[in-house]
């Protein structure tokens, strides 16, 4: 089943992973060449938005877009809809590869050029890989709330819904954040509690998208 | 064939506001109802419900004797949802949608599609982005015939299609349920083309079921001289 799926997105995304290679390769050559970071960071910042990019098409949208995959036409398939939510997730993960291969070289290129040193780095692959879990089910928690606040409130319900929603975003990129800073202090216990913490906000992310997906 | 069941069906929205009030029916299994009522009325909600795209608040409904709302998705297999909200990727072409769909679909005919696509003059080759709304609907006719499902569930697809292509439709479905025995629930506010295709008529009012009844006997009480005009004067009642 996956892989029916997979194999009409390779064919769908062939220009996104010509675009990421050619980028990945263009300023690898010339950090390479010139040693200087902002060719890595420019790498990392066209990922992050390449990886951005196929979320919405991928999950279907409720609304009529005419050409774009729409949510019931996928809903009505017969696949179990748990099943189904694990396919968008698996078919949205496969584009955050190259970012992460280019997350877990990063560290090895800044204790090179820095004074500053990843004390973890085993805890570092593992918060990327769940920072980038909670990320994009963060983004479908988004996605799956706005629909309902656009279509059914009225102006106070959508104001208190807005605020509810970006308080929690906010508060859960902050706790990711301290994660991440956790990682440069030499306090394992801080960092194994900031760890416990970002994989029950990870968790807790896809078990609500999981019950609200239809 | 599929016979759906409502009893007391209540779907209520985030703010509060119902959409379907205690609705109750009975479908017979190789029925074809068509599901009336004006704008706003609850036609796609409750479609929506019948495909397990939305919960019951309270009451249930059933399709062949199973809950939607528990997700029986090798039930699916057997259903053709057709509506005006099923959309597909732009740079698809017409022969690449129906390759990506009859995957899903064990008793999908695929000699049935080339005949069907000329019928519905359709090219293989035409990229959705160059199809008219009216002929991404055509796509989706040719897909679901192929099915050969035991159950339609169609939402307005009527309203997109020219008129020669809707009598096409309508003279397909109707020739469908007599052969297959399908059961077809077609919600639409199209009523001239339902004449002599439609068993049975289901008229909701306000989120409220207030007719639902055979089309012949509907004709009787209503004493009206088309269809149309009964359940217009139907609606209008207070």
């Amino acid at each position: 089943m996956i892989r029916h799926f997979l194999k009409r997105d390779f064919r769908d995304y062939q220009l996104y992973w010509v675009l990421v290679f050619a980028v990945a390769f263009v300023f690898g050559l010339l950090y390479q060449a010139t040693g200087i970071l902002l060719y890595l960071y420019l790498a990392v910042y066209t990922c992050v938005f390449l990886a951005f990019l196929p979320v919405n098409y991928l999950t279907g949208v409720t609304w009529r877009a005419q050409h774009i995959m729409s949510r019931n036409y996928l809903l009505a398939l017969p696949i179990g809809r748990k099943h189904l939510f694990h396919i968008v997730l698996l078919r949205i993960l496969v584009f955050w590869t190259p970012l992460w291969a280019l997350l877990f070289y990063l560290p090895v290129a800044l204790n090179r050029n820095l004074p500053y040193r990843l004390t973890h780095p085993v805890a570092y692959v593992l918060l990327v890989l769940i920072g980038s879990f909670w990320l994009i089910n963060a983004i479908i928690a988004m996605q799956l709330r706005y629909e309902e606040i656009i279509r059914y409130m009225h102006v106070r319900q959508r104001i208190a819904a807005w605020s509810r929603m970006l308080t929690g975003a906010l508060v859960e990129s902050l706790l990711m954040a301290l994660a991440l800073f956790s990682l440069y202090g030499d306090r394992t216990l801080a960092l194994l509690v900031m760890l416990a913490a970002a994989i029950w906000i990870a968790i807790r992310r896809y078990r609500s998208n999981l019950r609200r997906w239809i | 064939m599929f016979g759906v069941r409502a009893e007391k069906v209540c779907v209520a929205v985030e703010n509060g506001r119902e959409i379907l009030t205690e609705i109750s029916f009975a479908i017979a299994p190789g029925s074809f109802t068509a599901i009336l009522g004006e704008n706003g009325a609850g036609k796609t909600t409750l479609l929506d419900t019948i495909m397990g795209f939305r919960r019951p608040h309270s009451g249930r409904i059933m399709v062949d004797g199973l809950a939607p709302a528990n997700d029986n998705y090798l039930q699916r297999r057997e259903i053709a949802y057709l509506s005006e909200k099923v959309d597909m990727p732009a740079d698809w072409t017409a022969s690449e949608f129906l390759a990506f769909n009859r995957f899903f679909y064990p008793k999908y005919q695929v000699s049935l599609e080339a005949p069907l696509l000329a019928e519905w003059g359709i090219s293989p080759g035409a990229r959705i982005v160059n199809l008219s709304a009216g002929e991404i609907r055509r796509v989706q006719i040719v897909a679901a015939l192929c099915q050969v499902p035991r159950l339609f569930v169609i939402d307005e697809i009527a309203a997109v299609l020219d008129i020669v292509g809707r009598r096409k439709f309508m003279a397909t479905l109707k020739e469908r349920h007599q052969s297959s025995g399908a059961t077809i629930l077609f919600a639409t506010n199209i009523l001239e083309d339902l004449n002599e295709a439609a068993s049975h008529i289901l008229i909701l009012k306000k989120g409220r079921l207030v007719v639902h009844q055979a089309v012949s006997d509907f004709m009787k009480s209503c004493a009206t001289p088309s269809l149309a005009d009964g359940v217009a004067a139907r609606i209008e009642q207070p």
